[in-house]
């Protein structure tokens, strides 16, 4: 168990800075994950805090020690690779036991921790084997293996189940934290899949071009984003976002309109944000063509245009709903979950 | 492809067999000849079947009688010269490539790049001043002269360079976190990674080595120190007497054995490799 902790940590490339300062403290056997849209720098910041990558400025501590001038093999981590990097030419025995020869280990240790944990993850049967002899999972578990073998300090995990079918991810995905916990060791596990990050995260880090634009628990992000971007990454399907402008009696959205809470105090031009699954139909104030319709077994997502309004609208609407395209559709939000963006900066207001 | 075309069928067997037997014939020509003696390849025609003289030229071959030096002489200095050359150009550009692909030095790209303008000069080209070179070394009639300049190797750089990329970084990045310095990611990873197109390089160059002709017979003065290659030269120009066919085929043909040696133990490592590639 241990604490990590980046300090104004940033990264350049020649004259490209992709990491813009950032902090983080993470507690001892705390499950973070870093989320993000492609390009934002997930990989970037987990490979600093491994050592792969060089710290342009900024600090690194595990336990209170700074590492940025340790060699990865001397920070205690360990990290799964997305396409595993397992060595092909080595048996399952191999890879996993290739670390700790390399400590200079003894053999009968070396023995015993690769059985032991080889039983934990069930690859016993395939210890023998190489890699290419093996199923998308089961290289996952091996490649979890070798990881945990070394007994780490840290985990940081890139990626880990992208490579994997959707049922297998799920799977794994519930293997891989409750492994955590029984281990207790500290780890950050990058995704850019948001179900994910929702799912296995004690503590959630969204990224947007290099900055931390929220840090907080699932819950906490999905409650309570701070700005339009978080509010629009987390949480699945997305927020909708419309744009419209609140006057003193009600918010116009393009023709129709809604009366304006009385906390909303700001006048003039403002983006209404509301999840799908945030809206009334007992009431109904909108009402908006369907456009498309997207069965999901048990609820149907309904896309909506509203007249004068560019965005469609999308609402999570019971299974049994039995809607025609180009009908029209009578809806009003929970005035209780309404979001407020400002236009220019997207910060929340309300 | 699965057809049943009896035309196809006997048009590409005879292509095939014709491809076929361009090759083996004068092979064919080279064994009979081997097989007779003196005097019958000095009549017309010339035979077309095996004689009975096979072992007795053989036997003559290795007793060196009537020749400079005997056949196992020359061979030995064959071998050494063409492992020497094989197994160092091996050696020198699978350590160069790990060094252009793994680091990030100053002027890397430049030692690339001169690498890479030696193409343009191979050992023809600069043949009198290597010459002079080796010669101010005190390396004439030494298996050291006859292989040092023929070492290194830009096409074989390449080709491990090109091997190297396909490995990918991220089996680098775990092999540091396992705790592998450099050295020990290229002897434990890239190296055993790498073996099938080693093995491939090997028998290319071991045929390259020892089919060397010019360059050893620049260097060597000293007959215990030709090659089989050039004896079989040296044994057409044995002054007035006539060239003595008999021995100069089975010189011939002994010098193919060991190639083909090669070819025939190292396609088995090759195609293994080939078929069990984990990449
Ligand atoms: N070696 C490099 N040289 C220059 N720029 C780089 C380099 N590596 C990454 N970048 C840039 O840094 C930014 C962050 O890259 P990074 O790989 O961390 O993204 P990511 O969040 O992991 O994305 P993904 O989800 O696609 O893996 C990107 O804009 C990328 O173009
Ligand atoms: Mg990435």
């Amino acid at each position: 168990m241990s604490t990590i902790n980046m300090q104004q940590l940033k990264k350049s490339y020649q004259d490209t800075e992709v990491i813009h300062g950032i902090n983080i403290d993470i507690e001892e056997g705390e499950f973070i994950v870093l989320v993000g849209p492609s390009g934002c720098g997930k990989s970037t910041l987990l490979r600093m805090v491994a050592g792969l990558e060089s710290i342009t400025s900024g600090e690194v501590k595990i336990d209170d020690k700074v590492v940025n001038d340790l060699e990865p093999k001397d920070r205690g981590i360990s990290m799964v690779f997305q396409n595993y990097a397992l060595y092909p030419h080595m048996t399952v025995y191999d890879n996993m036991a290739y670390g700790l020869k390399l400590m200079k280990m003894p053999k009968d240790e070396i023995d015993k921790r690769v059985q032991d944990v080889a039983k934990l993850l069930q690859i016993q049967d395939y210890l023998q084997r190489r890699p290419s002899k093996l199923s998308g999972g089961q290289r996952q578990r091996v490649a979890m293996g070798r990881a945990i073998v070394r007994d780490p300090k840290v985990f940081l995990f890139d990626e880990p189940l992208s490579n994997l079918d959707a049922k297998l991810r799920v799977q794994m995905r519930m293997q891989i934290k409750t492994l955590q916990q029984k281990l207790a060791v500290t780890t950050i596990y990058v995704t850019h899949d948001q179900v994910e990050a929702m799912t296995m995260a004690d503590r959630l880090v969204v990224l947007n071009n290099g900055i931390a634009a929220q840090i907080g628990t699932p819950m906490e992000i999905y409650d309570d984003p701070k700005d339009q971007f978080v509010a629009g990454f987390i949480g699945s399907p997305a927020m909708n976002f419309l744009d419209c402008e609140v006057c003193d009696e009600s918010i116009k959205i393009g023709q129709q309109s809604i009366a304006t809470p009385t906390h909303v105090t700001q006048r003039g031009k403002i983006v209404l944000g509301i999840r799908p699954e945030h809206f009334n139909q007992s009431v109904s104030d909108l009402q908006g063509t369907v456009q498309m319709i997207e069965k999901l077994g048990s609820n149907v997502l309904l896309y909506l245009k509203m007249e004068n309004s560019e965005q469609p609208v999308v609402i999570q609407c019971d299974g049994q709903l039995d809607a025609k395209i180009g009908a029209v559709y009578p809806f009003s939000f929970n005035t209780e979950k309404l979001y407020f963006f400002d236009t220019n900066t997207q910060q929340r207001i309300y | 492809m699965i057809e049943n075309r009896p035309m196809a069928t006997f048009v590409s067997h005879t292509v095939l067999i014709l491809g076929v037997a361009l090759i083996v014939f004068p092979i064919w020509v080279m064994v009979v000849a081997a097989s007779h003696d003196a005097l019958r390849l000095t009549q017309v025609p010339l035979p077309l079947l095996p004689g009975n003289q096979f072992w007795i030229n053989l036997k003559l071959l290795f007793s060196g009688k009537g020749f400079s030096a005997p056949i196992h002489l020359t061979l030995l200095n064959s071998l050494a010269m063409a492992l020497m050359i094989s197994v160092g150009k091996i050696v020198i550009s699978i350590i160069s490539a790990f060094a252009i692909v793994y680091f990030k030095f100053r002027f890397r790209m430049f030692f690339f790049w001169m690498i890479f303008l030696t193409l343009m000069l191979p050992v023809e080209v600069r043949i009198l001043p290597t010459y002079e070179v080796i010669a101010n070394f005190g390396m004439l009639d030494t298996y050291a002269g006859l292989s040092i300049p023929l070492i290194a190797s830009a096409t074989a750089t390449f080709m491990f360079r090109q091997t190297f990329m396909t490995i990918p970084d991220e089996l680098m990045e775990a092999s540091r976190i396992d705790g592998a310095s450099p050295m020990r990611f290229f002897f434990d990873v890239v190296i055993p990674m790498s073996r099938t197109n080693i093995a491939a390089l090997f028998v290319i160059l071991f045929i390259f080595g020892w089919n060397q002709y010019l360059w050893p017979l620049l260097v060597t003065t000293d007959p215990d120190m030709y090659t089989v290659v050039m004896s079989i030269k040296q044994m057409l120009e044995s002054g007035e007497s006539e060239p003595m066919w008999h021995l100069i085929m089975m010189t011939a043909l002994v010098a193919m054995l060991p190639p083909i040696l090669v070819v025939i133990f190292m396609q088995k490592i090759f195609v293994k490799g080939l078929t069990d590639s984990e990449k």
